[in-house]
């Protein structure tokens, strides 16, 4: 029996990572699960009650507004920040040299190391609808018209959560492509170049294909950031005005922690982890099939 | 010609999107000297009356933006270590080692990537209370490596696959033992996928808000998103200083960060290399 | 080299920042054996310098005692969560303070706050405390040493700003609508409320219901009334006639309390929807250019009757809680009750307010300021209030109620919901 047989080493070296796993996400993730049939307000005794919670939820119509609202938000990432950020990538690589091209994602990836609080700051002052510095530049390029209370204004205020993601996340995506793109051998490009392929066969028939790895990475990526939208939105409206930015993950948090409706949350969780797992597979069959045709 | 002309639209439209990047961050700096009553009458792009630099003395010696970073520094760099670790070694036992029952742990631990940290708060604070570490910065380092646990080990875990595992094999007849061939020569190899996973640890501990609002309660604990917020809340209508906290506590991330720019690019370049 | 230079730099500057912080947790752990939790919401300014004060007093309370306090920021939801968090983790603090209302109800139904009549019995506490400090929960125990002054939901304005305006304190709803037009025309932001929060918006609300019938809430809360059938209705249109001809800021719905108050103290705004809690503070902030005025009348033929239905009082079960948990009850409730009254001294002595719990003769306490004479009008008026009641988001039959109030009140303020829609999500609210 060699060492990579042994019972014992294989023991050793996953152990660690288990226990980790097993107490700060099984665990937890089970009890949660557990909870959502039972009422509780986190603090007394829970009731069992079945399935009542989900049968509540189901006609709980701000539920389904928020989870509206996060959908839009994951489509939105999906869009401006997966597709642009990859589309970004190969125009880069295609029409700039090495140094303008390093220097356009340099800039594009300063907000990844600031914190979160400083990001949402930040925007929560651009978009005040007093001083804000959007308001103000819209007056000064003359399009003074379309000033607006950007996080108040039922029109806008979703997309302007949306644009606070997309300008944290924007410039790692495209990092993520543009190292993606560089792992295609660059004969696949001369070959196609000979063939006189233009920049947008080329992209269909040969970057994209070759890159399906690494556009499920970014995919994955913005769906998940998008869908569970958290920080930002509890550091600049906590939700609101009313329920106007309330996303599926404020709801559960209002619903635990200022509602005291502790199952109840734990069963909208229950219905998200379902969600985001659907979502997910989609995605993963989505790709997979792109690979295959490579 | 039309190649040209194509190139122009799009460099314009990218030094916009530049300008939307960088403006913002130049306002900030702006409006970090400048006093509350000037922030909030407007004029965004005028220079500042007179140099308020009380705002980063405030910031600095009245505050604790300081004591925050580094509590976000040590709590970050921890994390990443503790991660790469624990997953390197999962990945190294599931990619290398013969037995049974690999398949079940594989699609037990890709549940950690669709399962968002913030659902489970409840519980984990209740694990983190009965066993003694409430309110210590090591409860944040296992929650938030326990939850970028998945994502670190599947990366990893391919990434092995995808290299033969003879000089493993080599090193064995060489009479090396086990924890040597992983620390000497698996961990090597393995390092530039690690380091790109890294930069996808620190975003996420970096920024880690929920966990931070209801394990930390010391204030010479919290770290940055938290400490600032309640700087802001507490502050809230002195814009000129948290606008200078803001901005001293992006400073030192953003000096790394422009330092370290290249090894990010590589980082994330290796990262794809795997398949 | 240079970059290493730079980045050994950083790091050494963080070493230092992280010893630096770490060596007063040890420092403060050594001095006592077991030091008394102590959790306060730091909830706007004017909380951190009372607690200063409290903290540089207990010793005189309870000597030899070791406290250690902390100080939570945030929105009073935030800080509730904290509290029902660190007590659901068996974390509890040995001493807190407790907003009360819906928020402390979990907490009683799960007997995590100590019964403190057994032991407030046996002293002289009941004689130092005013009255109506003395609410009982509905198992007839105590549980809160009462902390925040009483308070009633009024308006503040600037004396300075009306004078130079040549404005009077309005007394009907269409005067109020006046002083607005006159306010905004000068350039100023006419009324300051915290539409973030929400609960201020509803708390103004409910003032200009209370002007058409004293008891609304009242009868919501306990004989099933709907708000729809109500003079919330009326109060409602009033207040969307308000936003719609810009009475408040634009930012409003986004504003939270902490600025409204700043926006009002610094002249920025003309007016405030406030409870009479910081009218002692924010009298001396504005050196004397402070006072209030009841909700104007909707009704022209109620404006006679102004300043006899108010809302606010004593809240019940708010204030000074101590945990069941603790593992010396006797000496946390002696610092529960140093909590309480050192705020009250705090209250008289520092900011001349009157309507404080605990009774300043008893103390000798002797105010440093003279009374302001708005809190010396407040202290009469309150002898003539004929209908008293909590606070529509303190008194919602639950906690999602009170959510429900806080949500609906700061969507309102948007300006994009109509009377309807809000009347009817405070409806639903009672249902919950």
């Amino acid at each position: 029996m060699t060492p990579f047989e042994k019972k014992s080493n294989v023991a050793a070296f996953m152990l660690p990572g288990c226990i980790l796993f097993t107490f700060f996400v099984i665990l937890p993730l089970v009890y949660t699960l557990r909870m959502g049939f039972y009422q509780s307000d986190g603090l007394s005794q829970a009731v069992f009650v079945g399935f009542d919670n989900f049968k509540k939820l189901f006609h709980d119509t701000y539920f389904f507004a928020a989870n509206t609202r996060s959908l839009k938000l994951m489509i939105l990432a999906i869009v401006f920040n997966a597709c642009l950020g990859l589309a970004t990538a190969i125009i880069l690589v295609y029409f700039f040299k090495d140094s303008s091209q390093n220097a356009f994602r340099t800039i594009f990836l300063l907000p990844l190391v600031l914190s979160i609080t400083v990001i949402s700051q930040l925007w929560l002052s651009i978009y005040d609808a007093e001083w804000g510095l959007l308001n103000q530049f819209l007056n000064l390029i003359g399009l003074g018209q379309f000033q607006t209370r950007w996080l108040i204004e039922q029109e806008t205020a979703l997309v302007s959560v949306a644009i606070v993601g997309m300008w944290q996340y924007f410039g790692w995506l495209t990092l993520l492509s543009y190292a993606g793109l560089k792992t295609i051998p660059t004969e696949y490009f001369e070959a196609a170049s000979i063939d006189g392929a233009n920049f947008l066969t080329t992209t269909r028939k040969i970057t994209l294909p070759l890159m399906s790895d690494t556009i499920k990475m970014i995919l994955v990526i913005s769906t998940v950031g998008g869908l569970f939208t958290f920080p930002q939105v509890y550091i600049m409206t906590g939700g609101g005005p009313g329920t106007l930015t309330q996303t599926v993950m404020m709801f559960i948090y209002s619903q635990v922690f200022s509602s005291q409706h502790f199952g109840y949350g734990c069963a909208a969780s229950t219905l998200v982890i379902i969600e985001i797992i659907v979502i997910l597979l989609i995605i993963f069959k989505f790709t997979r099939s792109e690979h295959i045709e490579k | 010609m039309r190649h040209r002309l194509i190139k122009t639209i799009i460099t314009i439209f990218l030094l916009l999107l530049s300008l939307s990047f960088i403006y913002p961050l130049f306002w900030l700096a702006l409006n970090s000297f400048k006093d509350t009553a000037q922030i909030v009458t407007g004029g965004s792009f005028a220079l500042p009356e007179a140099m308020h630099f009380e705002n980063y003395t405030n910031a600095l010696f009245q505050n604790r933006i300081l004591s925050y970073m580094a509590n976000s520094i040590v709590i970050t760099v921890s994390t990443i270590l503790l991660t790469g670790l624990t997953a390197s070694m999962a990945a190294f036992a599931l990619a290398r080692m013969h037995w049974k029952g690999k398949g079940g742990f594989l699609s037990l631990f890709s549940l950690g990537l669709m399962i968002p940290s913030q659902i489970v708060i409840v519980p984990v604070f209740i694990l983190v209370r009965s066993i003694g570490l409430i309110d210590t910065r090591l409860s944040l380092v296992l929650s938030v490596s326990a939850f970028n646990f998945s994502m670190t080990l599947l990366i990893s875990y391919s990434f092995l696959r995808s290299l033969p595992n003879s000089i493993e094999e080599a090193a064995l007849i060489d009479g090396c033992n086990i924890f040597t061939i992983f620390a000497r020569i698996t961990l090597p190899v393995i390092k530039s996928s690690l380091a790109a996973m890294s930069i996808n640890v620190f975003l996420q501990s970096w920024n880690e808000f929920m966990f931070t609002l209801v394990l930390i309660s010391s204030e010479s604990k919290k770290t940055l998103p938290i400490g600032l917020l309640a700087y802001s809340g507490r502050y809230g209508t002195d814009f000129g200083g948290m606008f200078a906290a803001m901005v001293i506590a992006s400073f030192i991330p953003l000096v790394f960060f422009l330092l370290f720019n290249k090894q990010v690019e590589k980082a994330a370049i290796a990262s794809s290399m795997l398949k | 080299m240079r970059k290493k230079g730079i980045v050994v730099l950083l790091v050494l500057l963080c070493t230092v920042a992280v010893f630096a912080s770490g060596q007063k947790d040890v420092d403060s752990k050594e001095a006592g054996s077991e030091p008394v939790k102590l959790l306060i919401h730091n909830s706007d300014a004017s909380m951190e310098k009372s607690l200063a004060f409290i903290m540089d007093h207990i010793d005189e309370e309870c000597p030899g005692v070791e406290i250690e306090l902390e100080m939570v920021t945030g929105s009073a939801e935030d800080y509730e969560t904290k509290v029902r968090t660190l007590i659901a983790g068996g974390n509890a603090p040995d001493v807190w303070w407790d907003h009360g209302g819906t928020w402390a109800t979990p907490i009683l139904k799960a007997e995590a706050a100590l019964a403190l009549d057994p032991y407030l019995d046996d002293s002289d506490f009941w004689d130092n405390v005013v009255p109506s400090a003395k609410l009982p929960h509905t198992d007839g125990h105590i549980y809160a040493i009462p902390f925040e002054n009483m308070f009633y939901e009024v308006m503040f304005y600037n004396t300075e700003i009306f004078e130079e305006l040549g404005l009077e304190v309005p007394v009907t709803a269409d005067e109020l609508v006046e002083v607005v037009k006159t306010v905004k025309d000068a350039g100023l932001t006419p009324i300051a409320v915290a539409g973030k929060d929400g609960w201020p918006a509803a708390m103004m609300m409910e003032g200009f219901a209370y002007t058409i019938d004293g008891e609304v809430t009242k009868n919501i809360v306990e004989s099933g009334k709907k708000f729809a059938d109500s003079s919330y209705v009326e109060a409602a249109h009033f207040m969307k006639e308000l936003i719609d001809m810009g009475a408040f800021s634009p930012n409003v719905s986004l504003t939270d309390y902490g600025t409204a108050l700043n926006l009002f103290e610094s002249g920025k705004a003309a007016m405030m929807a406030n409870g009479s809690w910081t009218l002692g503070g924010t009298f001396k902030n504005m050196s004397g250019a402070c006072d209030y005025f009841y909700y104007p009348a909707l009704h022209e033929a109620d404006a006679a009757d102004l300043g006899k239905a108010v809302a606010g009082g004593a809240k019940k079960n708010s204030g000074i809680f101590v945990s069941s948990e603790t593992k010396d009850p006797e000496t946390a409730v002696q610092v529960a009750i140093a909590v309480g009254k050192l705020q009250s001294r705090y209250y008289y002595e520092i900011n001349g307010d009157l309507a404080v719990p605990f009774i300043p003769e008893k103390f000798q306490w002797e105010s440093t300021v003279e009374i302001p004479a708005p809190i010396q009008r407040l202290g009469n008026d309150m002898a003539n209030f004929e209908h008293v009641y909590g606070l529509v988001q303190d008194v919602m039959p639950t906690a999602a109620g009170t959510t429900a109030v806080i949500q609906g009140a700061s969507g309102f303020m948007t300006g994009n919901m109509t009377v309807d829609e809000l009347i009817s999500s405070l409806d639903r609210a009672l249902e919950q």
